[in-house]
């Protein structure tokens, strides 16, 4: 008995130093690991928006980056998928306020057309030919008379795809471009209503705060576990008639948080038709206390805010 | 339909063995009878099924609350090793007609890189409950056809006159290079790609 | 001492003889500066877990003695992984889940087990050292091979290096591209292993 003792305390021993010098290589990694990616998505998002003055603010996560010189709206930057031959083609392309393209790129990484072959496209000269193209010009040169792009031999579907995906890309995002400035309220906006349930938008108040019918809905942010949770809440004088949680994949601040178990309609229901002041009481969901209380005060603050507008 | 074509995904397109190189050590050293080839495929189908399932529950409901994904390949392994151990002594004792087919298998098994590397895959792919275990088991599935048709090919070889230096392993991987090089073929395959 | 770090590289090699720890070999030898990256990470974890194991060989219980093999070995994996992520990100992105995999490499757990586990610190350094690098330099030539007649290339290192032309522009264009694909790796080291034995006989 004695000895089984001492045999598992030995393997538990080896195991507690194991995860100390884990947790201590991981603290020391993880910043170098961020600062890194964040810094390789700013190198691509300037290869494709060349000017240095400016700089850029992620509207939706990998999808739709706003271009600004100080506080002037200068463009943006879209990715756009469009399936290839064997993989999806995604361009990254800056376009600039007046909807002409300044330049694109096709990342090799998550690419997988044919070597050789539709992998071309990612080669600097095809790129190229999209600088300074308009919308009607955007097609392979055998597919429409206007079109201006020379596909890679041999390789249509691959060239084909990317070439649609720029330009259905500029497209998706022609409603963005034309309102630059504002058009952040409105791109929210179509999203907003859809998850609030508001039949329509009578008055964009400001950034974030939208006036219907029969309710205001506002989007806010409180930090959680992680990272940022986003909370779009509908209210209704001093009662919150619903909530939505964000959804990684629909990003709307730099890091997509890991807000999945929060983010379903399970807990969002508990927050159906509740007076603002029993908030508070709800309960978190087990085994993530920190994000609920993080959801509770994202809508505690955004209705402080709606509470100063409205005065 | 799309759990028909993650299971072509993985059978066949991105077969383990012959597209992603996992389960090499197993897929040379255990090949060289069919009868042998079936016993080890499907221990492997049982192990990692199970060991897919269990990581999955795992990174799910702990590591990832708790932002402990560093410790995920520790874990994994652990579990996986466990796991393997566990099972051996079970089937001695409850299954003693499963044990004597497939038990010999077991412990090869927990080095067997293919059981962690489809648990990593499973993670990275971000798959729900559901498709985590169809991603397994056509991986699993993938790795007994490959092994089966290895076998097959190596039970002719024996009679073949191959060059003194070529016998054994050498002749065993040009094998692999040419079955490889028809999986290629499937690349493609149903618009599902490599 | 020197014997047993020779025997390490040759008598005992990891991919020729052994015929272990091939899937990363297959894997990873698509370039050589993969290839080199891989070897260097194998031969830290191999050497540090050879050292620690031979240090607490009298402490480690032999009914429990895999779990603990399996807790250092994996814990040095790890931090080679995170290293990698954090000082080499595009070779960490190119090695991908084969870091993490080093720790199934039978050769590692094989050498903890069959001779860590049996003799004194400094003869198990040595034969870490050894069968790592022996393990690195096969798959330094796998690389090499393949990324030469694959690509055209020698050396390439993404993002700094472009690699030196071996054989000429026209080559580069349309070269042997099979040989950085699957298939291309189970040739190479089906060649390797029989020029060792071929030779290696002698």
């Amino acid at each position: 008995m004695k000895s089984k003792a001492r045999q598992v305390s030995v393997l538990f021993i080896v195991a507690i130093i194991s995860a100390f010098l884990l947790s201590f290589v991981y603290k020391e990694t993880k910043p170098v690991i961020l600062e890194y990616s964040s810094k390789e998505l700013n190198s691509s998002l300037r290869k494709v928006f060349p000017d240095s003055e400016v700089h850029f603010k992620t509207v939706k996560y990998d999808t739709l980056w706003r271009v600004s010189e100080g506080n002037r709206y200068v463009g943006i930057v879209f990715r756009y998928g469009k399936r290839g031959y064997s993989s999806i083609i995604r361009p990254i392309v800056g376009v600039d306020s007046t909807g002409k393209i300044i330049k694109i790129l096709i990342p090799k990484e998550g690419l997988s057309e044919t070597p050789g072959l539709g992998m071309k496209v990612t080669e600097a000269w095809f790129g190229q030919q999209f600088s300074g193209l308009t919308e009607d010009e955007i097609w392979l040169r055998c597919d429409n008379e206007n079109g201006k792009i020379d596909g890679v031999t041999a390789a249509t579907i691959s060239s084909r795809a990317a070439t649609a995906a720029v330009r259905e890309g500029l497209k998706e995002f022609e409603d963005y471009l034309s309102t630059g400035g504002h058009g952040e309220s409105k791109w929210y906006s179509d999203d907003v209503i859809r998850l609030s349930g508001m039949e329509e938008v009578e008055e964009v108040v400001k950034d974030k705060l939208w006036k219907g019918k029969d309710r205001f809905v506002y989007l806010s942010y409180k930090k959680g576990f992680i990272s940022k949770v986003g909370v779009v809440v509908s209210i209704h004088k001093d009662t919150v008639l619903g909530i939505h949680i964000q959804r990684p994949e629909e990003g709307i601040e730099e890091t997509p948080g890991y807000v999945t178990r929060v983010s379903s309609p399970e807990f969002e229901n508990r927050f159906g038709n509740v007076y603002i002041g029993d908030i508070d009481k709800l309960d978190a969901l087990s085994g993530a206390t920190v994000t609920s209380e993080a959801v509770k005060e994202a809508i505690k603050l955004g209705y402080e805010e709606l509470i100063k507008e409205r005065k | 339909m799309n759990l028909f074509l993650l299971f072509l995904s993985a059978f066949l397109v991105n077969n383990i063995v012959l597209m992603r190189f996992l389960g090499l050590c197993p897929f040379f050293g255990v090949s060289a009878k069919i009868e042998t080839a079936i016993g080890m495929g499907m221990s492997v189908i049982f192990v990692m099924t199970l060991s897919t399932i269990i990581t999955w529950f795992l990174y799910q409901y702990i590591l990832l609350p708790l932002d402990l994904l560093y410790l995920r390949t520790v874990v994994f392994i652990l579990v996986i090793a466990s796991l393997v151990q566990f099972l051996e002594l079970f089937f001695k004792k409850q299954i003693p007609g499963l044990y004597s087919a497939l038990g010999i298998f077991l412990p090869l098994i927990t080095t067997n890189c293919a059981i962690l590397g489809v648990a990593f895959l499973n993670i990275d792919s971000h798959f729900g409950l559901l498709s985590s275990v169809v991603f397994a088991v056509s991986s699993a599935l993938g790795f007994l056809i490959a092994l089966v048709l290895m076998a097959g090919i190596r039970e002719r070889l024996e009679n073949a006159p191959i060059p003194k230096a070529l016998k054994g392993l050498p002749i065993s991987f040009i094998t692999a290079a040419l079955m490889a090089l028809a999986f290629l073929g499937f690349s493609g395959f149903m618009g599902l790609s490599l | 001492m020197k014997r047993v770090f020779i025997d390490g590289i040759i008598k005992n090699n990891m991919v020729l003889v052994l015929a272990i720890g091939l899937c990363p070999t297959l894997a990873v030898s698509t370039s050589a500066y993969n290839a080199l990256g891989m070897g260097l990470a194998v031969i830290f974890v191999l050497t540090f877990s050879n050292l620690l194991i031979s240090l607490l060989r009298n402490l480690i219980p032999r009914n429990l003695r895999i779990p603990i093999f399996i807790v250092i070995i994996s814990t040095f994996v790890t931090m080679v992984d995170y290293m990698l992520k954090a000082y080499v990100p595009p070779l960490s992105r190119q090695l991908g889940i084969f870091v993490p995999l080093i720790v199934v490499n039978c050769g590692i757990l094989g050498r903890a087990e069959g001779y860590a586990y049996k003799h004194p610190p400094h003869y198990a350094i040595m034969d870490g050292l050894g069968i790592g690098l022996g393990f690195a330099i096969i798959l330094f030539i796998m690389g090499t091979i393949r990324e030469i007649l694959g690509q055209g290339i020698w050396l390439s290192i993404p993002g700094v290096f472009p690699g030196f032309k071996v054989f000429g522009e026209a080559f580069t264009n349309s070269s042997v591209l099979l040989m950085i694909l699957p298939p291309g790796g189970f040739l190479a080291i089906a060649l390797l292993m029989g020029l060792y034995n071929h030779f290696g006989k002698k």
